[in-house]
């Protein structure tokens, strides 16, 4: 029992109590429940700073106390206060009830995705996966008068089933293989690549495949980015990725590293798939959200660039980086069509990236906003994509995979041109002639949001250096 | 240490330089919406600003060593060895002092935009920044930055206030640049991990990557990444195609820039990365270079020739100018690289003119066909002159700037190989036939369109554009010395970075991957005993 546990237990407590706090207070009082829920998250984010100091493991190890964990609960608190505060605004705008369960659900995704990557124990992983992944299927269904919404929260519904069969299996494996089912334990236990052990990585991988959206488990995103109502779809590309990726990167490294070569082939090659037809998918897209959507599935193929090359070529910590920076671009470029696609009656079958059409002059902000997360994304230097992608390319240069490198480069060139249609009918097609447009003022909270997320998005790729020994601590602590 | 010396005066005139256009951009976002004359004095007085520090290195600038200047070094992503460290040499000088005079230029000349003023006035000033910065930088990724950051506000410039094809030009402009240079940042991921492997530490300083031992293949295929990437932004035949549309679809002043300064900057990098750092690759291929500088010579004429448009017959015109700057530059020798040189210079100050000539044009009859024209001399007088000029010096009269250019070019290719050089010289004439032709067709003839014979002449603000303009025309064809003798050094410099190589490649067996770049060094090490002196 170590002294820190209760730094392990209170971010959960604080965000579950004050979510349940609400729900029974929302019965019969009315609240102003963002306030409510930014010190709630905020609040988890200060008691877990303290993990920033050590690396060890808690509650009868179970449970990871270390800056890597803490690392990844900075994007997930981070992309959740974005979520609570765009959602204040805009759920209502998107055909959604909103109400102290819808806030409850979110929470209890957020919680979800801290226990996935701070979990020293399979067994607690996968309660960890199923509490986040449980919320979200209810949130994605959250808009119920739209078919949209309840037929791409039963799609994800039956894929996250396969995919929870899938991990869970592999965790069965694994365990077949080692006899425990403890992180630090299986490390220990990893020495050779026996049959058994191979074909519960390979599991796992196709588990996790489906939450990061990796080619071939792609298949649900789309329907479900699109589908869903596009606040929750921001939470998910942020958090739920996040979290999945925090988590899996953990498991691959930790439990896996030392025979990375018997497995590196195979991320090699879906990670080279994933990348390629999600950048060349999102080519043809019509809709912002399936763009987005497709966008997303190329990137978690860049992320898988560090799986590869982890190890002293620095993959591990160029994928934490570039966590950091695609949570910050997503954060800003969703919340841009957040914004946008609520000023519009009809948003679950008109999002279309047309209805962007003209809004650089009429909405400078927001098109701003969106202009620079959709550059980062392309990696346009010196925003933090660019950075992002560069530590990858760097480590993959270092690990021997120069033609890894040589591909996502190429991606990135294909890549370049949807993100610029984007903005071409932004800027390019002259005035809005649509007869909506999106409102002119979208208030102090979703302004600030948005702002703190360009402004990351060009701080942490002129000031990556001041970032990265604090990455380095992280990735330091488990390895 | 370092073979290559940066003088580190403790100056921080370099950052000052490149962070002065952001001032005008600060300044612009306070200018109320409806005020454009007083946005474009915010602009222009923030381009005089950077025009006068050019000015400033320009006095200061030390023209008797080869040493880079005002140094300066910040970090950026020190732990993997890349930083903003920033010097300057002739080349970069004189360049440099062109981008800003031309920027002031296309920003006094603003007002023929009326569309959104201040963001345009806003690309043209971001514009300057990552050009400048691209002129400035000796660290490889801070280069990439300023390189990859000219095509943000470029890109807004063709799709903004673009023609009728500028959604379709702005795009392929951005993909064919982003393409060659995002092979070229894994090129310079590759560099920075062998310096990793063979020193110790990452790094993307110029300095530095000299020092590597490269094997034959190794520098090859390196030096292919930025050479196709470098190729594309010159551009070279056969990359050029996205030149025409870009030209013909980017307002005046996007033309101007592009012309003017960005066709540099393919050259440019090859002059500042690729000699040095692959200098045998560099001589290996300077034929396939010289060749393919010499077909678009001779291609960009032909095709200039049979333009209907008179904004696209200059846009091949610059295809073949470019050529002549590529043969140069493939000569690999003292006149060779210097007419090179100059003759960038000379080509950012002729056809930066013609295309300011082209706006004026297009300014009053709004077509750029020209059929449409014919007869302008007699209503256009001043005009029919300052016109006469240009295009005496874009097809290089002696006494005209672009006579000193392309002289010392075809002086290189000469000694480099004298039958790429006589074919060159057959652009010269083609260039003279094209340019002349389309004079005639434009100013001289009936005035047989009912139009033309009520176009105003020239006014005071295009006099004022033109002016310095003519001046350069002449102070450049009179009195060449004044650069030249800037940029001896510095070419001088480049040309020894290729010497000794050549010579120990000679001498040693081909398979022996550190011989050469040893010899480099030792040759560099007597010269620049202190290397980088802070």
């Amino acid at each position: 029992m170590s002294e820190f546990t209760v730094f392990a237990a209170m971010p959960f407590i604080l965000l579950l109590s004050v979510g349940f706090g609400m729900l029974c207070w929302d019965l019969f009082f009315k609240c102003d429940r963002l306030v409510w829920l930014l010190a709630a998250v905020f609040g988890a984010w200060g008691f877990a700073i303290p993990q920033y100091f050590v690396a060890e493991t808690t509650m009868n190890d179970l449970v990871y106390l270390d800056g890597y964990s803490l690392f990844f609960y900075t994007l997930i608190l981070f992309g959740t206060a974005a979520t609570f505060v765009l959602n204040h605004r805009y759920l209502a705008k998107q055909n959604v009830r909103t109400s102290s369960d819808i806030d409850m659900l979110i929470l209890l995704a957020a919680c979800g995705g801290m226990v996935m990557v701070s979990a020293a124990n399979l067994i607690v992983l996968f309660i960890g996966f199923e509490l986040l992944s449980v919320s979200v299927y209810v949130l994605c269904g959250s808009a119920r008068k739209e078919r949209a919404s309840s037929e791409g929260a039963l799609k994800y519904f039956l894929f996250g089933a396969f995919s929870s069969a899938f991990l869970l299996y592999g965790m069965a494996m694994v365990y077949g293989a080692c006899g425990t089912l403890s992180i630090p334990e299986i490390a220990e236990s990893v020495t050779s690549a026996t049959p058994m052990l191979l074909l519960g990585i390979g599991l796992l991988v196709f588990g996790f495949g489906f939450k990061v959206s990796l080619v071939p488990f792609h298949v649900w995103s789309p329907d479900v980015y699109q589908g869903a109502p596009v606040s929750i779809t921001g939470f998910m590309a942020v958090v739920v990725k996040v979290a999945a990726f925090g988590s899996f990167l953990r498991v691959m490294s930790v439990c896996f590293g030392s025979i990375q070569a018997d497995w590196a082939a195979l991320l090699w090659t879906i990670s080279i798939i994933t990348m390629t037809v999600g950048n060349i998918v999102a080519l043809r897209q019509t809709s912002i959200k399936r763009m987005l959507a497709y966008s997303s599935i190329a990137h978690a193929g860049y992320a898988l660039i560090g799986f590869i090359s982890m190890g002293d070529a620095g993959g591990v910590e160029a994928t934490l980086f570039y966590m950091l920076s695609y949570s910050l671009m997503t954060v800003a470029s969703f919340g841009a069509v957040i914004v946008v696609t609520s000023g519009s009656e009809a948003q679950y079958e008109n999002d279309s990236i047309d209805s962007l059409h003209g809004l650089g002059w009429s909405h400078p902000f927001i098109s701003l906003v969106l202009t620079v997360s959709l550059f980062s994304l392309a990696g346009i230097p010196p925003l933090a994509g660019f950075v992002g992608k560069f530590y990858l390319f760097k480590s993959a240069v270092t690990a021997g995979y120069t033609g890894l490198a040589i591909i996502a480069a190429l991606n990135s060139v294909v890549s370049l041109y949807y993100y610029l249609r984007v903005v071409v009918v932004l800027y390019f097609k002259g005035e809005r002639t649509l007869d909506w447009a999106p409102e002119k003022s979208i208030g102090a909270g979703p302004t600030i949001a948005l702002a703190t997320a360009t402004v990351g998005t060009l701080a942490f790729g002129l000031f990556a250096e001041y970032c990265y020994p604090f990455i380095v601590v992280a990735v330091n602590g488990f390895s | 240490m370092s073979p290559i010396e940066l003088q580190m005066q403790g100056s921080y005139l370099l950052p000052l330089l490149v962070v002065s256009p952001f001032f005008g951009i600060a300044l612009l976002t306070l200018v109320p919406e409806k005020r454009d004359s007083l946005a474009r004095n915010v602009s222009l007085f923030s381009s005089l600003l950077s025009f006068a520090i050019s000015l400033v290195l320009l006095k200061q600038y030390d023209a008797t060593t080869s040493a880079f200047q005002f140094g300066f070094d910040a970090p950026w992503l020190d732990t993997f060895g890349a930083s903003f460290t920033f010097g300057i040499d002739g080349i970069s000088l004189w360049l440099i002092v062109l981008t800003t005079f031309l920027t002031t230029l296309v920003l006094f000349a603003s007002p023929s935009i009326h569309e959104k003023k201040r963001a345009y006035l806003s690309c043209l000033l971001l514009l300057e920044v990552g050009m400048l910065g691209t002129f400035v930088a000796l660290d490889g990724l801070s280069f990439y930055l300023f390189w990859e950051l000219m095509l943000v506000p470029m890109y807004f410039l063709i799709g903004i206030w673009g023609g009728s094809r500028k959604i379709y030009a702005a795009l392929k402009f951005v993909l064919y640049t982003a393409f060659g240079s995002l092979l070229m940042l894994v090129a310079m991921v590759y560099l920075a991990w062998t310096h990793n492997q063979q020193f110790g530490s990452y790094s993307f300083f110029l300095g530095d990557w000299m020092r590597l031992a490269l094997s034959d293949g190794q520098e090859l295929s390196l030096y292919a990444a930025f050479a196709l990437a470098f190729a594309i932004k010159i551009p070279l035949f056969p990359l050029h195609t996205w030149l025409p549309d870009a030209h013909v679809e980017a307002p005046t002043g996007g033309s101007v820039i592009l012309a003017g300064v960005l066709l540099k900057m393919g050259l440019y990098g090859l002059i500042r990365f690729g000699v040095p750092v692959f200098p045998n690759a560099v001589v290996e291929t300077a034929w396939v270079l010289g060749f393919l500088g010499v077909v678009g010579i001779v291609y960009g004429a032909l095709v200039a020739w049979v333009q209907t448009d008179i904004k696209k017959l200059v846009a091949y015109s610059s295809v073949s100018h470019l050529g002549f700057c590529v043969l140069g530059f493939a000569a690999m020798n003292l006149q060779g690289l210097q007419g090179s040189v100059l003759q960038m210079i000379n080509h950012g100050v002729s056809t930066a003119a013609l295309f300011f000539i082209v706006g004026v044009l297009y300014d009053r009859k709004h077509t750029r066909e020209i059929s449409n024209y014919g007869g302008v001399v007699s209503v256009m007088p001043k005009f029919a002159f300052v016109y006469l000029v240009f295009t005496l010096s874009s097809i290089g009269l002696p006494l005209t700037n672009g006579f000193v250019g392309e002289f010392l070019i075809l002086l290189g290719a000469f000694k480099f190989d004298w039958v790429l050089a006589a074919f060159a010289v057959s652009g010269v004439v083609l260039g003279a036939m094209y340019m002349l032709s389309l004079y005639r067709r434009v100013m001289f003839g009936p005035i047989d369109e009912d139009k033309n014979g009520d176009l105003s002449d020239l006014n005071l603000r295009e006099g004022i554009v033109f002016a310095p303009l003519l001046v350069l025309v002449f102070v450049i064809g009179l009195f060449p010395q004044t650069i030249l003798s800037d940029l001896e050094p510095a070419s001088k410099k480049t040309i020894e970075y290729i010497t000794p190589s050549k010579r120990a490649s000679a001498a040693v067996d081909k398979g022996d991957t550190t011989s050469s770049p040893e010899t480099l060094q030792t040759v560099d090490a007597k010269k620049n005993p202190r290397g980088l002196n802070s």
